[in-house]
């Protein structure tokens, strides 16, 4: 193995850093986020000793309403991304491995997944289904989200299953099953893992979007995308309330895409050409 | 070969390949048998269709590659061509298996070459990990890669070509099938390497009862190993003969050119000849004889009217004119010889 990438290495660490402050930052900062301190006047605060980042407009610790957006958003993104590698990788090994009539039933529905814009979907999708919690936007994220994924899999694992030794594999006995599970999945882990990285740091991003028209995570649950949204009428007043998030969500996105470019690279897995 | 039933029988074989360019036939009309134990060499230069019909034999044709309908592929008694998917694929590797050309890619990088070679025994025999892993390195061993326990453990990148070409062997061979096929298995590899792995194929097969379809474009091979040969041209075999018979007294005007253009040992000549010309592309086959364009002997017949396979001898037969004109094949051999 080769050592991996110094910039892989910085964009996992600002990510795992922001997975720590998901998951200890409560207990760290053990302040209810939808506590609303000053319930009669509801001023929004300047950062101070009690309340580093200030408070919002409804009064309530803007830090610790970070805190759990972090919480929200990557468990958001993470689920997002889960639905889309599952679905994106079944639909394109089995365009790829099942024969050239399930071939062209999913080929056609990857180009009209493709051609339709996300957010649309999206707005329409959330608009019919009423608000939906946080969980079950994700899923359907994921679910409008794996199009792209399909796609790289189906070519991936085309090429493979044409290439010389799930050829070998086959004229050995090998069945369909094996083929995918042996010969292609093991080959394309760089390129998976790469895309369910950006499909992660999509479905954030999306959601922030979404939040943006007030279709996003719904309140009081606080997203990133949520607090930014919050906090964009004080941007003049008290600037900290919307940046504090987009800085926390352009960073992980940024550290997401990072990553997904590294392990494209580096990945040992990536080409088939290459060898371990 | 035995008097009763051969172990492969193939006849009328034909794979089209349906193009949007028109109908390329790569395979056309091709018909031998394979005795058991026997070894049988396939030779033709690149596009005669000796690859297709090897991998037509297992049915792996890829669309929009299709056996056409009329071909006959029977082994071990049963019609390959009727048979389901499932029981086909349980056949392969474990009746009829393939050695393919290219050692360098045709392991997985990612298993290690243990690991690729008990899957062999785990698709066929069910074996467990352990049992699986355990034949592997038998194997291994058997076709004499030293320390096989050891070398089990490495993946394909760490072996040198002929080192992988052994692991392959050992992949096909595993099951002990009936019949091995051998698409240019020392094409890839170095002169030296070249006859060992020759040898330990020989040696394989022989302990295995196997019979081997070598295919090749080196007649020194064909020497080295067949009892048989057939000439394949242009999708067709052109010519099949026992191989002593074949050296001697070839009558096919190509397969004449193709020893030819052999280097031979203290020859006198100074330069090989070569057959003018190149294969044309399988969907453009001249009228008539297939071979015509590039044949030093060819007259007006030969444009008009395909040839077909006729006897020269008990057990060689021929696909040309001159078989059936004896005059002119007198002039053509004397001529050839001159």
């Amino acid at each position: 193995m080769r050592p991996p990438a110094r910039g892989a290495a910085i964009a996992l660490g600002v990510l795992a850093l922001l997975g720590v402050v998901a998951v200890l930052g409560p207990v760290a900062w053990p302040v209810d986020p939808d506590h609303v301190f000053d319930a009669p006047m509801l001023v929004s605060a300047s950062p101070s000793v009690a309340h580093p980042l200030g408070t919002d407009p409804a009064s309530r610790d803007v830090l610790a309403r970070l805190i759990a957006g972090a919480r929200v958003s990557l468990s958001f993104g993470l689920l997002a991304a889960v639905v889309a590698l599952g679905l994106g990788t079944l639909a394109g090994l089995a365009a790829a491995l099942a024969g050239p009539r399930t071939d062209r039933v999913i080929g056609a529905l990857i180009d009209v997944g493709l051609a339709v814009p996300r957010l649309l979907v999206l707005i329409v999708l959330t608009a019919a289904l009423g608000r939906l919690p946080w969980a079950w936007l994700a899923v359907t994220m994921g679910v409008t989200g794996w199009f792209g994924l399909a796609r790289q899999v189906r070519s991936r694992a085309r090429a493979l299953a044409a290439g010389d030794f799930a050829r070998a594999a086959r004229a050995l006995g090998a069945g369909t099953r094996r083929l995918a599970l042996r010969h292609v999945l093991p080959n394309i882990a760089g390129t998976l893992s790469a895309a369910a990285v950006l499909a992660f740091a999509h479905a954030i991003t999306l959601e922030a979007a979404l939040s943006f028209i007030g279709q996003g995570v719904p309140i009081p649950v606080a997203s990133w995308g949520g607090l930014i949204s919050d906090g964009r009428a004080q941007l003049w007043t008290s600037p900290w309330l919307a940046l504090a998030p987009t800085l926390a969500l352009v960073t992980c996105v940024v550290a997401a895409g990072a990553l997904a470019d590294a392990i494209e690279r580096a990945s040992p897995w990536g080409r088939v050409e290459s060898a371990p | 070969m035995s008097d009763s039933t051969p172990l492969l029988e193939v006849r009328d074989l034909a794979v089209h390949f349906h193009g949007r360019a028109g109908v390329a036939r790569a395979v056309d009309g091709v018909s031998f048998t394979v005795g058991a134990g026997e070894t049988v060499a396939i030779v033709g230069e690149s596009g005669s269709g000796k690859s297709v019909t090897a991998l037509a034999l297992l049915r792996l044709i890829e669309p929009p590659g299709r056996i056409e309908p009329g071909s006959v592929i029977r082994f071990e008694g049963q019609d390959l061509l009727a048979l389901a998917d499932e029981p086909m694929r349980r056949l392969r590797g474990r009746r009829i298996s393939m050695v393919f050309q290219e050692p360098m890619t045709a392991l997985n990088p990612v298993f290690t070459v243990g690991d690729q070679v008990a899957e062999v025994a785990r698709i066929h025999a069910g074996a467990s990990r352990a049992d699986a892993w355990a034949r592997a390195v038998q194997m291994l061993a058997k076709t004499g890669i030293a320390d096989a326990d050891k070398r089990a453990r490495d993946y394909p990148h760490q072996l040198s070509g002929g080192m992988r070409q052994r692991v392959l062997i050992a992949m096909a061979l595993l099951m002990s099938p009936a019949l091995v096929i051998a698409d240019e298995p020392t094409t890839a590899l170095d002169v030296t390497i070249q006859a060992q792995i020759l040898d330990l194929l020989r040696t394989l097969q022989r302990e295995a009862g196997s019979a081997l379809l070598l295919i090749t474009h080196d007649f020194g091979v064909v020497a080295e190993m067949a009892q048989r040969v057939l000439v394949m041209y242009g999708g067709q075999v052109v010519e099949s003969a026992p191989v002593r018979e074949l050296f001697a007294s070839a009558a096919h005007p190509y397969t004449a050119g193709l020893l030819r253009a052999m280097p031979r040992m203290g020859a006198r000549r100074e330069r090989l000849e070569a057959i003018p010309g190149t294969v044309p592309p399988a969907s453009a086959w001249p009228s008539g004889c297939r071979f015509r364009d590039r044949c030093p002997f060819a007259w007006d017949r030969c444009a008009t009217e395909a040839p077909v396979p006729a006897e020269v001898a008990p057990g060689h037969v021929a696909r040309c004119h001159l078989v059936s004109e004896p005059a002119r094949r007198a002039a053509a051999t004397t001529g050839a010889t001159a």
